[in-house]
């Protein structure tokens, strides 16, 4: 390693940022008043030459320094390694967990404070360890709030340790980046649109043989059949093995389109549309009907059931707003992807309506727009949380 | 233990250790210090017994609005104090400072009581070390500093307790129920003392260390002048009794070239001031006149006394000497003084030899002082006469009006004397086998002191005994004065240095020899020592030499110190360097030596001597490439794994090294199964291949488990495979352009 003073000046503030950014120190009020109490009597000190003022200032010294080597070594030589859920919803607390280990042989860390940067900022998450024995290690879970969609990085761990006296907060930082993909949230959808969306599709629906709960026919029982699914009722009845078959339930698709242009002033809008979307996902992924995304001039996605579903999440957590001049454009690639899809039904959804190019919306099941539903897209009208 | 009962506890003793040293500096009023012991003691028992002094203390307790009164009329007391009563700012405003510790020690609940309790303790400690340098002041600080260190720990522990279990500020007394706090186990009680210990170290280490730039602009004289007799202008005969008994001490001398057991029985003659005129009474010095010193090199200020010829093989007595603050401006040594260093802004000399500052001193000082005993000279040894300038039988040839049976006596004393040095130890043997030294003689009382004590009661101290042999030498014509100072006989084994005491004020004689110059002769007989136990002679002693090791070391250090410590430090340094230097070039010259002479030995005839000697060389060096390589490449504790690891460890970074050529990098935190999981999600053609080569590198890397032929064979394939298709993936996009 070079020394610094032979470093080229921009090499120099580098290192002295690294530095920084790795280690800093914040004087706590009792250390503050400390310092000033420190400042008074070496005032006095050389005002009177008296060697025992001299005495009091070495001592109040010697505490500052010690103050500064216990806490390095409460700080030094942590291992961490974290445990992120895959993916969160805006609001919705997740649990992380995080493994801290004292790699020291001999000193034990005490009083530790463990936050975590995010973009450069310190967030607590309310993690305290009041002491960890030498080459010991310990696990602590902690909550994990996202409020915006996206990506959200995390850039590495702050350790605070005020130990021993409480004069000084040390800070260490320890890089331990990790990123984790926010969906929109998921709001709790009104009961009337409950039963508009229940609706959809279901005229479209075939009734078809297939597991389910429903009853479809009663046919005589044939080799191979299931022994279970006899229906014992009309066997005695009829004095002949009858077997019960049962209707396919939701084996229907629906396609969600959703119009990523819209103009920056709409920008919640635009928020409250994704969130409705990711409603509508987690409603019908839950009811086992398969989903068809269309984002923009994305390529669509498909899922069936919840394992799958995920991406449809993630898609949207990413999902990118596109300016209104990109409108034909978008507008003319989802109109011919939906003239290619010819399976079930279609919901529109649009933060914003380009007047222009309104008739070209293709025919769809369900539109849902601030203008079509009102009450859904404005939170405070709705009492729908935001 | 617990926690926060140690705390208390640990305040309290804090707040103690800071009041006991402001009553050991300052006489505080009687019903100040017992207001202030019933508040430690009303403090104390609510930490031993929390919920009985609680219960009492209830009924009693005194409201906020009381207290604050009670301030107001300490603030008002504080003025009274100072305008009318002790008239000075630092008894007043420590007599306020203890009523503010009793104030704040009758209500600690809340956190800041706390640290204000800490802050006025420390103010404390700091009005003690205006007040006073006594030694005692020592373990006062170091207590101090133990128990503010683990004050501070307590303090910082219980309040990240409380603000765990979400406590307010305010501090629960220590059986609160639903409060638990730790109990304190041996070894943090051990840790906490290392911990003292070393802010013990630091301390003495910054104490030390920090320069020393004092302007003091508000210094002040410490303490008073110790008074003493003997050193004025004029002096009566007699004065020096009544302090015979004072054990105080006046100063004390180190002879730093001489060796202990040299000086353990020698007394050492400590002069004062000489006087040269007896008026039959009392002694003064018709020779006042003082001169300047010059100061050559910086502070040192040297003389050649007037009437001496400096000896060139004299070898100077030299004398590190800390004086009390006296009432004198007199400077003391050995006889004769030739020079004194130390910080002083000017010193005199008068004309008997005498050194003096301008002005009395009430500050401890400390000086070298160098000294040149002169010898008497072989032919003054026997001469019969001597011929004596006129300075000096102007000036000590004076006699008073002498008894005649005085005049008798010295002739029938000096009357088989064949030369003057025989006569002079004729008078001296005279008075120390012919009188008895008392010192319970009414001198001041006598008209004729000189005369009770060599005629009628022949009973006298030193005074007596050196006027009377100055006046019998001059009466027979030879020159002599007497001369004040102090006779030091007690040596301190423990600090190697005499101890002196106003009881070792002496008077001795200085007779004169026109080549020898002044020669110091004592003609008072051994007085009769009061010898006290002996382990109590040792502790004293011991004390004694503590006491001056704390005034050298910590009262008095200076500047002046802290260069003479950087100065012996780089002497050091560069004493060392030269040992070194020299060591290494003796060893270096030895091998050339050898190997001269062994590359001599072993050349064959006809081959240049020079050749063998840089094949030798360029053998050398490989060989020490060679073990350099050798010591580089020995596993370190990190890298002690087995073949078969390393194996696996390779063909993984050259795994990873493959994906972050695609762009997803490996960062150090994230573990191999991250890693993988990763690699699925942005990159899932190569996810089997990764996959494959994780699993074995964990099985094998930290499973320990063994690596068959095959499985190495296969995972390098796989990396095989995956460079290809790093490759591919990479030349797609280039193709697609």
């Amino acid at each position: 390693m070079r020394p610094a003073t032979n470093m080229a000046p921009r090499d120099f503030r580098a290192f002295l940022h690294r530095l920084s950014h790795h280690r800093a120190i914040r004087v706590t009020t009792e250390g503050t008043r400390f310092l000033l109490l420190t400042l008074a009597v070496g005032i006095a000190a050389v005002n009177t030459g008296n060697n025992l003022f001299y005495l009091l200032l070495a001592m109040m010294l010697s505490l500052i320094v010690l103050s500064g080597l216990l806490s390095e070594q409460c700080v030094r030589r942590l291992d961490f390694h974290r445990h992120l859920p895959e993916s969160l919803f805006v609001n919705q607390p997740a649990v992380a967990t995080l493994w801290i280990a004292n790699r020291k042989r001999h000193i034990p860390s005490v009083s530790l404070r463990i936050l975590d940067v995010v973009a450069g900022q310190d967030q607590d998450r309310g993690i305290h360890l009041t002491h960890l024995t030498p080459e010991a290690s310990t696990l602590r879970s902690y909550q994990l709030i996202a409020h915006r969609r996206g990506r959200y990085g995390i850039d590495g761990i702050r350790v605070i340790t005020p130990f021993p006296f409480g004069l000084f907060q040390k800070k260490a930082f320890y890089p331990c980046e990790a990123t984790l993909l926010v969906c929109p949230a998921i709001i709790p959808l009104p009961p009337l649109r409950l039963q508009e969306l229940q609706s959809i599709g279901h005229e479209q629906a075939l009734a078809r043989r297939g597991p389910g709960t429903s009853l479809y026919n009663l046919r005589e029982f044939r080799p191979g059949d299931d022994s279970r699914a006899i229906h014992w009722l009309t066997t005695a009845r009829t004095a002949k093995l009858m077997i019960k078959e049962t209707e396919a339930e939701d084996q229907h698709m629906i396609t969600l389109a959703l119009l990523t242009v819209c103009p920056d002033e709409e920008d919640r809008t635009f928020e409250r549309t994704l969130s409705i979307a990711a409603s509508l996902i987690d409603y019908y992924v839950k009811r086992g009907v398969r989903l068809r995304l269309l984002m923009g001039d994305q390529p669509h996605l498909l899922a069936d059931g919840e394992e799958q579903s995920r991406d449809l999440f993630h898609a949207l957590a990413l999902c990118e707003r596109r300016p209104v001049t990109a409108s034909a454009f978008v507008h003319q690639a989802m109109a011919h992807a939906l003239g290619d899809a010819s399976e079930g039904p279609t919901i529109w959804l649009c933060a914003w309506m380009d007047v222009a190019w309104f008739d070209a919306v293709p025919a769809v099941d369900l539109m849902l727009s601030p203008h079509t539903h009102k009450d859904l897209f404005d939170a405070a009208g709705s009492g729908l949380p935001a | 233990m617990p926690l926060d009962q140690a705390f208390r506890l640990s305040s309290i003793l804090l707040a103690a250790a800071g009041f006991a040293s402001l009553t050991l500096a300052i006489a505080l009023p009687p019903w100040l210090l017992v207001v202030a012991g019933g508040a430690f003691t009303m403090a104390l028992l609510r930490v031993r017994h929390p919920a009985a002094i609680s219960d009492t203390m209830h009924h009693f307790r005194l409201s906020a609005l009381t207290w604050n009164i009670f301030l107001l009329l300490a603030f008002a007391g504080f003025w009274i104090d100072l305008l009318l009563v002790s008239q000075e700012v630092l008894p007043a405003g420590i007599h306020f400072l203890v009523l503010l510790l009793v104030n704040k020690l009758s209500n600690l609940d809340l956190r800041r009581d706390f640290l204000h309790l800490y802050a006025i303790s420390l103010i404390a400690l700091l009005a003690s070390a205006a007040l006073t340098t006594q030694i005692w002041y020592a373990p006062f600080f170091f207590i101090y500093l133990i128990i503010g260190v683990w004050t501070l720990l307590l303090h910082h522990l219980v309040q990240e307790q409380e603000e765990q279990v979400g406590l307010s500020d305010h501090v629960p007394p220590a059986t609160t129920p639903g409060t638990c706090f730790p109990r304190l186990t041996i070894r943090f009680f051990w840790t906490t003392n290392v911990m003292a210990a070393v802010a013990f170290g630091f301390t003495l280490l910054f104490f030390f260390s920090i320069p020393r730039v004092g302007v003091g602009f508000f210094q002040h004289d410490q303490g008073e002048s110790l008074r003493t007799t003997g050193f004025s202008e004029q002096v009566d005969l007699g004065v020096i009794g009544p302090v015979k008994q004072d054990p105080s001490i006046v100063m004390r001398v180190e002879l730093p070239d001489r060796v202990g057991h040299e000086l353990r029985q020698e007394p050492l003659y400590l002069r004062g001031v000489a006087y040269n005129r007896y008026d039959g009474k009392s002694w003064s010095n018709s020779l006042p006149q003082r001169r300047m010193l010059t100061e050559v090199p910086e502070g040192t200020f040297s003389l050649r006394t007037p009437g001496t010829k400096p000896q060139a093989t004299a070898r100077p007595l030299r004398q590190d000497i800390l004086l009390e603050p006296l009432d004198t401006a007199v400077l003391f040594g050995a006889p004769l003084l030739t020079s004194v260093k130390g910080n002083f802004l000017s010193v005199q000399s008068d004309l008997t030899g005498s050194f003096h500052l301008p002005y009395p001193l009430h500050t401890r000082i400390q000086y070298t002082a160098y000294s040149s005993s002169p010898g008497l000279n072989t032919t003054e040894k026997t001469a019969s006469a001597l011929l004596y300038p006129d300075f000096i039988l102007r000036h000590y040839l004076h006699t008073p009006d002498v008894n005649p049976q005085i005049v008798d006596l010295a002739r029938q004393i000096t009357q088989p004397a064949t030369s003057v040095m025989q006569a002079v130890s004729l008078v001296h043997t005279h008075l120390l086998t012919s009188y008895r030294y008392s010192l319970d003689v009414p001198s001041l009382q006598s008209s004729h002191p000189l005369d009770d004590f060599l005629l009628t009661r022949k009973t006298g101290y030193c005074e007596h005994y050196a006027t009377a042999m100055v006046v019998l030498l001059r009466t027979v014509g030879i020159p002599a004065r007497l001369v004040t100072g102090f006779l030091a006989t007690e040596w301190n084994e423990f600090g190697g240095y005499y101890t002196v005491r106003q009881r070792d004020a002496h008077a001795w004689v200085e007779v004169y020899f026109p080549q020898s110059g002044w020669l110091t002769i004592d003609p008072t007989p051994p007085a009769p020592g009061a010898v006290g136990p002996t382990w109590w002679h040792a502790a004293t002693s011991a004390m004694d030499s503590m006491r001056l090791k704390w005034d050298r070391l910590f009262v008095h250090y200076s500047a002046h110190d802290q260069f003479t410590v950087v100065q012996g430090i780089r002497e050091g340094g560069e004493a060392v360097r030269a040992g070194l230097y020299e060591t290494m070039s003796a060893l270096s010259a030895q091998a050339l030596a050898i190997i001269d002479r062994l590359v001599t030995n072993l050349t064959p005839a006809g081959i240049p001597h020079h050749a063998v000697m840089l094949l030798l060389l360029i053998i050398a060096a490989y060989a020490g490439i060679t073990l350099l390589r050798r010591h580089k490449s020995t596993p370190s504790r990190q890298n002690t794994c087995s073949a078969q690891q390393q194996t696996v460890i390779a063909l993984y970074t050259d795994m990873v090294h493959s994906c972050a050529r695609q762009g997803i990098v490996k960062p150090a935190s994230n573990t191999p199964q991250e890693f993988l999981h990763e690699i699925r999600e942005r990159w899932s053609e190569a996810w089997p291949i990764v996959e494959s080569v994780t699993q074995l590198y964990a099985r094998v890397r930290f499973g320990e488990a063994p690596l068959t032929a095959e499985e190495v064979t296969t995972a390098e394939h796989d990396v095989r495979r995956l460079r290809v298709l790093s490759r591919s993936v990479r030349a797609a996009p280039r193709s697609s352009h």
